[in-house]
Parts: structure tokens; C-alpha cells; sequence
């Protein structure tokens, strides 16, 4: 029994869900999603894990991609800001999510 | 930007291989951003980032995870329809297609030299030499050399037909093959 297992099965099928709420909210570029998870420890991820899971969820369509300039000097960004379907189904996700929340606080009572 | 940084990236990109160029040059660009960002803002040392990035070759894995097990069951699907292809016309060619067009020339071929065997027969009987290697014989059935040439002529002509029609079978097959080809290519470059 290890509960580092355990955490990261939860995370791993949670995060979909984290960064559609996120990208609901403004367009991200991708170091900033991490920056920004890093600091919640349980949600805290790699870049092999959020690039990848970025680039499919652009293949779903569920995101859109643009490249844009800085003005600090730094190189272009890639941002990430989320489409028509992608706000479907992250209402779709947010429905499923009361649901599980409401089952587990019934069965704890 | 430092050398072992620049390397990091060409190695991500070597093991990026199996993607398209386009999708590999967006991926690059996207981690040469991240690296130039936390170098000029959050300071730290090209080792530092590394290090964060992690091992090239589990990063770059990571992308292929996805694409590869999707490519795969597409050219897996591919290769099923390919093989079931070529397996079904290659099989089948093998037999029909020398079985119909040597069947063909040699009706055709037959059809043109009895005719003219029968008219060598008259015409050497009708001089008064007996030609013995020229012979008719339809089963139990041997004609004498008068009757042999009209009768030469009918199954001539009948061998012929024969010949022509296996001809245009071979010709229908191959047609049928090769629309099948093009609909099974065609369907395939679709996807």
C-alpha cells in the first residue's frame, strides 16, 4: 500500500480536468500551467507529462495553439486558449465532478 | 544560448524523428522557449534546466507515446489492408491470370492452324499425295480429307472463339484488379 500510488493516480486522472479550468479562465503558455501547478504539490507536474497532454488535447480540438511575442525580450510563447468543444466538455467534466464529490461525502457520512 | 542546452534540443529532436518535420520544429521551439525563460527569468544555470527538463530521450518518448500508438494502429490497419490486398489479387493472379492468357493464345493459336491444316490436307489430296502427319480425329470419329476441311474450319473457328474469349476474361481481370488496386490505394491515402 503506498499512497504516493495512490496520489498519482488521482493526479493523472485529474489533470485533463485542472488544466481545461485553468485555460477556461485566459489563454496559458505552457511554462506558466507548470509554474502554476508547481505550486500545489499534489497537482505538481513534469514537462513530459503537461507537453504531451497539451498537444492532445490540441488534437481533440478541445484547445487551440498561437504563437506569441514577448515584450520582455524573451522568445515567443506558445498559448494555449480553450475552443467551443473544449468548454463543452469541461462543463461535461465539471458535472461529473460535483457528481463524484457528492457520492464520496454521501458515503463518508 | 549554451552549447549543452542547443544539444539537448538536437537530441529531442532526433528522437522526435518518427513525427512529422512541422510537428517536431513546433515541439523544439516550445522547450527552447521554456529553456531561454527560465534562464533569463528565473536565473537559473543551463545545468539547473537540464536538469529540470529531465532525460531528452524520456521527453521526447513522452510526445511519441501518444502519436506512435495512434500511427500504429493506422499503418497496422494499413498494413492488414495491403496484405489482405495484394494476398487475395496475388494469389488469384497466380493462378488465372497465366491459366487465361496462355489458355487464350494457345485457342487462338489452334483456331488459326486447324483451318489450315485441314486446307493442306484437301490440297494434298486433291493433288493425289497422302499427307500422314497431317491427321483429323474426333474421338472415335476420322473423317477422310474432303470432309476434314470444312469440319477444320468449324472447330477452327470455334478454338478461336474459345481463345478470344479467355483473352477478354484476362483483360476483365486484370481491369477488375487494377480498379481494386486504385479503390484500395485510394482509401488508403485517404486515411
Amino acid at each position: 500500500m503506498n499512497i504516493e500510488d495512490w496520489k498519482s493516480q488521482i493526479k493523472r486522472g485529474t489533470l485533463e480536468f485542472c488544466i481545461l479550468l485553468m485555460i477556461n479562465k485566459r489563454a496559458y503558455y505552457g511554462y506558466e500551467i507548470i509554474s502554476e501547478l508547481d505550486a500545489l504539490p499534489i497537482l505538481s507536474v513534469k514537462e513530459s507529462t503537461i507537453y504531451p497532454l497539451l498537444r492532445r488535447l490540441l488534437k481533440e480540438e478541445l484547445l487551440t495553439s498561437f504563437w506569441q511575442e514577448t515584450t520582455e525580450g524573451l522568445p515567443p510563447r506558445k498559448y494555449y486558449s480553450i475552443t467551443e468543444k473544449g468548454r463543452e466538455y469541461l462543463n461535461a467534466m465539471t458535472a461529473e465532478w460535483n457528481n463524484l464529490l457528492a457520492a464520496i461525502s454521501q458515503i463518508q457520512e | 544560448m549554451e552549447k549543452i542546452m542547443n544539444d539537448y534540443l538536437e537530441k529531442i529532436d532526433k528522437y522526435l524523428k518518427p513525427m512529422p518535420a512541422s510537428d517536431r520544429v513546433d515541439i523544439v521551439k516550445e522547450i527552447k522557449s521554456e529553456m531561454l525563460e527560465l534562464e533569463m527569468k528565473q536565473q537559473l544555470s543551463p545545468e539547473q534546466i537540464l536538469e529540470k527538463l529531465g532525460n531528452p530521450k524520456t521527453l521526447a518518448t513522452a510526445y511519441l507515446g501518444d502519436s506512435i500508438s495512434k500511427t500504429q494502429t493506422f499503418s497496422l490497419r494499413r498494413f492488414a489492408i495491403v496484405t489482405a490486398f495484394y494476398s487475395l489479387t496475388g494469389i488469384s493472379g497466380m493462378f488465372v491470370l497465366p491459366f487465361t492468357s496462355i489458355l487464350a493464345a494457345a485457342l487462338m493459336f489452334s483456331g488459326i492452324i486447324a483451318p489450315l491444316a485441314g486446307l493442306i490436307n484437301l490440297i494434298g489430296c486433291l493433288l493425289g499425295f497422302e499427307i500422314p502427319w497431317v491427321v483429323f480425329q474426333f474421338g472415335p470419329y476420322t473423317p477422310g480429307p474432303i470432309a476434314a476441311f470444312p469440319l477444320s474450319i468449324i472447330v477452327g473457328i470455334l478454338l478461336f472463339l474459345g481463345g478470344k474469349g479467355c483473352w477478354k476474361l484476362t483483360l476483365k481481370y486484370i481491369k477488375t484488379v487494377s480498379t481494386l488496386k486504385g479503390r484500395t490505394l485510394h482509401q488508403d491515402t485517404e486515411e
